[in-house]
């Protein structure tokens, strides 16, 4: 059910099954469903808050909202998965396997403190490449 | 509860000589029960003295369930036999929030009508 659905109900009162004008208790059942199903209680719907219905339907728009985001997200694990398992299958022999990504991608960009870090692990990693490299050279040069 | 762009309108106290108080208030189900009593707000102008009480009596029904009609048409009769023009405007308003509480605001409509290629000018 979309807005417009709400809005025909509501405002054009016309029942199309039977053809006939819906009366205000009418349309109050009819609805009454639908906004138990946006989580709305029985009770809060019959005796609360009468604009409260508007509130549900829209938390109701963004949990369908971002339950969309998450199946989209989880369709692409799934195509990450199913593209290291072909991608190994159909490799050459000798080849260095593809892997799963290590970490769930990242839903927000990192803080600041995470980029610094992060930084900061390159650096080392870089430091420790070049010093393996000297390593190697000094003992090269021992030969 | 944020009533969002829409203010919500207030119910209507009432007292008696005795102190008695009564709150007079709309909510979806008094709103239904006072409808299937025969009640339709379209009617109010064209048959007022069958409106205009249940109208009233529904109003007391959220607060004061175990009201009947003949104690509210007992309390219209010690106002003079009607409803004061303000007091009806507000229960008119009081009867028809209930029902816009169910409408989607405009502008959300409008917004979505403008993302599939419509535009609307009332």
């Amino acid at each position: 059910m979309d807005n417009r659905d709400l809005i025909e109900l509501s405002d054009t009162v016309e029942d199309t099954s039977v053809n006939k004008t819906l009366q205000d208790w009418e349309l109050f059942d009819k609805m009454c469903p639908f906004f138990m199903s946006c989580g709305m209680s029985y009770d809060l719907y019959w005796h609360g808050d009468p604009y409260a219905p508007r509130m549900f339907y829209k938390a109701q728009k963004l949990q369908n909202e971002r339950h969309n985001q998450e199946m989209w997200l989880q369709g692409l694990y799934i195509y990450n998965a199913f593209s290291v398992v072909l991608s190994n299958a159909f490799s050459k022999k000798g080849s260095k396997p593809a892997k799963y990504i290590e970490k769930p991608f990242p839903l927000y960009p990192p803080t600041k403190e995470e980029r610094e870090a992060e930084a900061l692990k390159e650096r080392q990693k870089a430091i420790r490449s070049f010093q393996a490299m000297m390593d190697a050279q000094k003992r090269k040069n021992a030969e | 509860m944020a009533k969002e762009t829409k203010e919500a309108v207030n119910p209507i106290t009432i007292t008696n000589k005795n102190g008695d108080v009564y709150i007079l208030d709309y909510d979806r189900a008094s709103c239904a029960a006072v409808n299937k009593a025969g009640f339709n707000a379209n009617e109010i102008e064209s048959n007022p003295e069958e409106m205009l009480p249940l109208l009233f009596f529904g109003a007391f029904k959220k607060h004061h369930r175990k009201i009947s009609k003949a104690d509210t048409d007992k309390i219209l009769e010690e106002f003079g036999g009607g409803i004061p023009a303000k007091m009806l405007d507000r229960l008119v308003s009081l009867y028809v929030q209930v029902r816009e509480g169910l409408i989607v605001e405009d502008e959300e409509f409008e917004e979505n009508a403008k993302n599939t290629g419509w535009t609307i000018e009332i």
